[in-house]
């Protein structure tokens, strides 16, 4: 079994079906009305052919043509568990208990400290700007922006987000979409967040993102303004937190407190300066903010019958911004050319070769010129068939913006 | 359609097909209500070819 979005893989088994010239809407045809069912395969072993049966019937009866003549998943988990004591038993292996671990003394601890130190990392309280400036009523925009005239503007979005080929372990993506930002009508704010080097700076940030912005964004006229302070507000209470928790670890260490089984982690903690790029989308009623660090892209379609679309955001990466190279460059920073292992060179920025020229975190790159003042996009919204797509480079690396918009009016 | 979910579904999963080695996040954002996004019948869901 394989999921849907797997069928193009070189996976030997996804192509018994698939290679026989069905489009995705001949193939739903086929196996909804012309009862097109997977082929089952019948045990060859000794032992293994009245499991193999009992098997292949219950995935025939999971693929009845009236779904009301199905089992439901309570049956077909007694009836897995039925052929899996009979397999046992035919094979002389009843004896056999489920894989299960004891509970651990040592690993629950490791897991409750690990645990409090992202906490601790995590943690962060955002002062509000100050006297007079903190003049607002709850559920209000802050004074000093220009007035914001459509509470009724909503955002419906949807979410993606997977591993994709990296794996579980390496999950360093986070999104953030709120609704009614500070309880104000027609306010609403959209983040995507790509971590580099470690989840930590991603994580940081998409928890502390709104909260950054809404505690100081009285001081500012301009909401752009604000966004850009958020995006240093930040940066700035990771790197801090990042490098106190690695503090606390290193003295820990000192102490003795940490067991020898998390040495490594510790030495792996004391060189990584995790970061991420990020994309914030603030909605205020009939105008929008984009403010962008990095080489996540904001596409908004303005016109579904054509398809048009303007790019809201430029792409900090070194390989393709020259004009970010030239800035790099007048900051003093360092710029080389790394081979990708493809036989293709990229430019990369700072001793660690950090492939983007502006992000959140990123603590050693920051001398280079690495730095987390984002770019600020205002777009005037008016009616018609509105959407954005928010997406890190994971998707615009194999997806054109063009591609992106028609597969969302086709779908 | 035209449900923002599944506008995200597709594209990240279009993605994978292609094959994208890196963590993959979408996020579509319809910028009004639901109910005036264009509807999909199920004549079009079926006849409309998926690029």
């Amino acid at each position: 079994m394989l999921p849907f979005a797997d069928r193009a893989r070189n996976v030997a088994l996804a192509h018994t079906v698939l290679d026989m010239s069905y489009n995705e809407a001949d193939l739903a045809k086929a196996i909804a009305s012309e009862g097109l069912r997977p082929s089952l395969p019948t045990g060859t072993e000794e032992g293994s052919a009245a499991s193999a049966s009992a098997l292949s019937g219950c995935v025939e009866r999971c693929w009845v043509l009236d779904p009301n003549d199905r089992p439901t998943f309570v049956d077909v988990q007694k009836e897995l568990d039925a052929i899996a004591t009979a397999y046992l038993k035919s094979t002389g292996m009843s004896s056999l208990r489920r894989v299960w671990r004891p509970p651990s003394v040592a690993r629950d601890a490791a897991h409750a400290t690990a645990a409090a130190a992202t906490a601790d990392l995590l943690h962060h309280e955002w002062a509000a700007a100050s006297g007079s400036e903190r003049a607002h009523l709850p559920g209000t925009y802050p004074h000093r922006f220009p007035p914001h005239t459509n509470p009724r503007r909503v955002v419906n979005a949807g979410v993606f987000s997977t591993c994709g080929a990296r794996g579980a372990d390496k999950m360093e993506d986070r999104h953030v979409v709120i609704n009614r930002l500070d309880g104000i009508a027609g306010a609403h704010l959209i983040g995507v967040f790509d971590g580099h080097r470690g989840h930590e700076c991603a994580e940081f940030a998409h928890r502390h993102v709104a909260a950054a912005l809404t505690a100081t964004w009285h001081a500012h006229s301009d909401p752009g303004e604000a966004l850009a302070r958020a995006f240093q507000d930040v940066d700035g209470a990771f790197v801090d937190a990042f490098e106190r928790s690695r503090a606390d670890a290193t003295a820990d260490a000192l102490e003795g407190k940490v067991n020898g089984g998390d040495k490594s982690g510790d030495a792996l903690m004391k060189k990584r300066y995790p970061g991420c790029t990020a994309c914030v989308v603030l909605v205020l009623g009939d105008v929008m903010y984009v403010a962008n660090a990095g080489d996540c892209r904001a596409v908004m379609c303005v016109d579904y019958g054509t398809d048009a679309f303007h790019v809201l955001t430029t792409d900090h990466a070194a390989d393709t911004n020259e004009r970010e190279r030239v800035r790099i460059e007048n900051s003093g920073g360092l710029l080389r050319r790394i081979p990708n292992g493809k036989g293709i060179s990229t430019w990369r920025v700072g001793a660690s070769g950090l492939a983007v020229t502006r992000a959140m975190g990123d603590a050693d790159c920051k001398g280079d010129g690495v730095t987390s003042l984002p770019e600020i996009t205002k777009v005037d919204l008016s009616g018609g068939d509105e959407y954005i797509v928010v997406a890190c480079d994971g998707l615009w690396d194999v997806v054109s913006n063009e591609e992106c918009v028609k597969m969302i009016k086709i779908r | 359609m035209k449900e923002p979910g599944m506008c995200a579904k597709r594209l990240g999963s279009e993605a994978m097909t292609r094959m994208s080695g890196d963590n993959i996040t979408v996020v579509v954002a319809f910028l009004k209500d639901l109910a005036t996004s264009e509807k999909v019948t199920w004549e079009r869901a079926f006849t409309t070819n998926a690029i």
